[in-house]
Formats: structure tokens, sequence, C-alpha cells
């Protein structure tokens, strides 16, 4: 059960790295937090590349952008990466219509795999928000 | 050892991290795939699912699957083994194209890289 156990810390560290890119402290500044302050914990060095790049980043939606669209097929494997890719999607600050998220997303998107990227892309909007 | 009829099992109920998580522990000591065991189980999906895990898997090592694999026939009504397949029709349309052979042959349908590891 490791590929469980794996997962788990890939959430904890994402977890970790999301609480510290939300506060404004900072891991080497906190050798002597102020009284009241919560101490962030720097991350550990592995965590899942996408789960850290989305959580560190200090524009969270372009990581989640850049994330997603290295994200799509064909490394979708299963049900997991595609719950993955549609947690990325959900953190994305979306735009009035699929066209104008897709338009984000897309840059990251490596070359030659725009068409089936697009596809999958719209189905997880269609998942979330309905028809476009 | 892990027995590729529970792999199969945890498929066909979309335990994707399950599979994911006996497909590693099978591989951490690489059975010889010519002499893996046959299911026990009577039931055709789980059968065929096996014996597909087994072909996939041997190819996928460059080793002969075992003599049981080829006679375990498909199922009579298509499976597919991503459950996002049900509300993603597009994604179920390349997943029907890119299947592995030894899903696609038995009327079950995986994205290609299926069961790969990272």
């Amino acid at each position: 059960m490791h590929e469980v156990m794996r997962r788990l810390f890939f959430a904890s560290a994402g977890l970790a790295v999301a609480v510290a890119t939300s506060t404004t402290a900072h891991a080497d500044v906190s050798t002597e937090p102020p009284p009241g302050s919560v101490h962030v914990v720097s991350p550990p060095a592995r965590v899942a590349p996408a789960v850290a790049e989305a959580a560190s980043s200090r524009q969270p939606s372009s990581a989640a952008a850049r994330s997603l669209g290295k994200s799509y097929p064909p490394a979708w494997r299963d049900d997991v990466d595609i719950e993955d890719a549609r947690r990325l999607l959900a953190s994305m600050p979306v735009g009035p219509s699929a066209d104008e998220t897709w338009g984000i997303v897309e840059s990251f998107v490596p070359r030659g795999r725009e068409q089936t990227a697009r596809d999958a892309f719209l189905d997880l909007w269609e998942v979330a928000h309905g028809p476009s | 050892m892990v027995r590729v009829e529970d792999i199969a099992r945890a498929a066909l109920a979309y335990d994707a991290l399950a599979v994911r998580s006996l497909v590693q522990d099978l591989l951490r000591e690489p059975p010889d795939w010519s002499r893996i065991p046959e299911p026990g189980s009577t039931d055709p999906a789980v059968r065929a699912v096996a014996a597909a895990f087994v072909e996939l898997l041997a190819g996928r090592a460059g080793a002969i699957a075992a003599a049981w694999t080829q006679g375990v026939s498909g199922v009579a009504s298509p499976i597919h083994l991503v459950k996002a397949a049900a509300t993603m029709p597009r994604t179920r349309a390349r997943i029907e194209a890119e299947s592995p052979a030894p899903f696609r042959s038995r009327n079950l349908f995986a994205p290609a890289s299926y069961a790969e590891e990272v």
C-alpha cells in the first residue's frame, strides 16, 4: 500500500506548502517567531511536482494552469490522475467561459498535444460547469 | 505475493489507487510472467481483466505471458476501467481508441498508460 502512503505524503506536503504560501511568514525568517505567530515549516524536498508548483507559486492561477496544461493526456493513467487534474482546474479562478479559461491553460500544454488537451479540458469543464 | 486476480477486482471496482498499489507491489519483485497463476475466479470479467493485466505487464517487461491468458476471452459488453469515462465523452473516445491491445481485444478499455508507474 505504499502508493497510498506516497499520496498521503504528497497531500500533506502540498498542504504544508499551501499553508506556507498563504501566510505572510516565511520559513527563513521563522527562527524567532513573534509571540502568537504560526511557525511555518519548510516544505520537504520531495513533493509531487504539480502540487508543489501550484501551491508554492505566488501566482496560483498561473501555476495551476501550468500544472494543468502539463497534466493532460497522454499523461492520464487512471481516475487518480483525472481527479488531480479536476482539482487543479477547480483551484484556478475560471473565466466566464470555457474558451477564456482554456486560453490561460493552452499556453502551458506541450506542443503537439493541444487537441487532445483541449478535449480533455472541455470534459473537465463540462463536468464542473455543464456544457460549454 | 499479490494475486493478479486482486488487481482485476480492484480495477473492476474503479479503485485506481488500489490498482496502483497492487501493481507496484507485484512489480517490486517481478514474477515469472510465464508461470503466473491463473485466477481461481469463474467470473468472466475478473478472468478477462486478470488475463489482460498479465499480458500488458509481461509485454512491458519484454516477457512472455502465461499461456492460460490466451484462452481467456473477452466480456460480452464493453467495460471501461476508468470511471470518468462515463461522464467525459471525449476522454472516453480517446480511451476506446488507445486502449492497450490486451484490454481492447477483450472488450475492456483503459488508457494507453494504464498501470504505468511514474
